[in-house]
């Protein structure tokens, strides 16, 4: 049990902090997306001059 | 850093360094073109063979299925949109390496790996190896592909490719240029090479209404077919479903897909068959010589089996196929 009110800012540091890592998550999958794909070469290919 | 040319496939994709090619599994990294989508499937299931389609090769079997992410043609009505249009990075992709899949497959009790949904063009690298690895443990490789491909791969594909369902999507550059946004010719050319080269072939076409589904575009179809690989290679002429960007369509009629089919059976195409349309005459495969049913079907499921070793069990005539 709260012994104690949330303060005003309180309330809105976390609302904030949270929205903000609700929204991050996309880009830990950007970050991290790379492992879901290869990196192996590819055949059939020709470098091209310039 | 240098730029590359992709010779995988007739769009012959040049790229500066990051850029990706058409098909969105195919990068340029320091110079160096990269797949993106080697041992990364995006789809992998066991099918019966018969929903590649393919109805002359192994019938009752079980096929062990794989897709990456991409593809070299858009088709407007892609049923596998959700994959062959997106780039891997946005897939649920799985780590499975070549031998794994080979595994797989056989744990699973599967006679072939078939690499299909989106297309084993653009997945070439890891289809070849996964193919190679497959023979060498006595499965067999099938292919479900849309064709577009230079000869420079398609002749080493051959080596390792035992059956293919390739699409003839239409038979005009035009359309070609309209609905998947390629070009006709080198599919043409694949699927003479590939009937050439021994691979077991099976023909399907999309009939989509308004765009391909026409008694010229049959007639020009099937006498392509008739002259270039001969009458006896499968044709599926396959019921469209709205689906993709062509929601605003109807299903194709079924009466249209009849007289598709028998366009191509007046054609003197010996095996012509009509997919997505349970409960069709055309689900079954008639022998050309007495007419009686040799396999009855109902879907994929068969019904009835009147060919015993290669030949008709009621005249003995000769049906083409791996049977066994």
């Amino acid at each position: 049990m709260l012994k104690r009110k949330i303060t005003r800012g309180e309330f809105l540091k976390t609302g904030f902090l949270g929205a903000l890592a609700f929204l991050a998550l996309p880009l830990l999958r950007i970050f991290n997306n790379r492992s879901n794909v290869s990196q192996k070469d590819a055949r059939y290919y020709k470098n091209l001059a310039g | 850093m240098s730029k590359v040319k992709c010779l995988l496939c007739p769009r012959g994709c040049e790229l500066g360094s990051g850029d990706r090619g058409d098909c969105l599994a195919r990068m340029n990294v320091g110079g160096k073109l990269q797949t993106l989508v080697y041992g990364k499937p995006c789809a992998v299931h066991v099918d019966p063979i018969e929903k590649k389609p393919l109805f002359h090769y192994l019938p009752s079997s079980s096929s062990f299925s794989i897709a990456t992410a991409g593809c070299n043609l858009h088709c407007m009505y892609c049923q596998n949109w959700e994959i062959s249009q997106r780039e891997p990075e946005n897939t649920r992709n799985i780590d499975l390496q070549p031998q794994e899949v080979v595994n797989q497959a056989i744990a699973a009790k599967c006679r072939t790996i078939a690499y299909t949904y989106s297309d084993p063009v653009i997945f070439f690298e890891y289809a070849a190896d996964t193919g190679r690895l497959a023979h060498k443990n006595n499965l067999l490789n099938v292919w479900v592909t849309a064709g577009y491909i230079n000869p420079g791969p398609l002749k080493e594909a051959v080596s390792f490719v035992d059956a293919a369902n390739i699409d003839l999507k239409g038979i005009t550059e035009k359309f070609y240029e309209t609905v998947p946004k390629g070009t006709l010719k080198p599919v043409l050319d694949t699927i003479v090479t590939m009937k050439r080269e021994g691979v077991w072939v099976e023909l399907t076409n999309l009939v989509v209404p308004t765009y391909n589904d026409t008694k010229e575009d049959f007639l020009r179809l099937c006498d392509w077919i008739v002259e270039n690989v001969g009458v006896e290679v499968p044709l599926h002429f396959s019921r469209f479903w709205p689906m993709y960007q062509l929601k605003n369509l109807p299903p194709t009629p079924e009466e249209t897909l009849t007289l598709a089919r028998d366009i191509a059976i007046s054609k003197g195409i010996h095996y012509t068959y009509v997919g997505n349309v349970p409960g069709h005459k055309g689900n079954n495969t008639y022998c050309p010589m007495c007419k009686n049913i040799v396999i009855a079907r109902r879907g994929y499921m068969i019904l009835e089996y009147n060919i015993v070793e290669d030949k008709c069990k009621f005249c003995n005539h000769t049906i083409p196929g791996k049977w066994q």
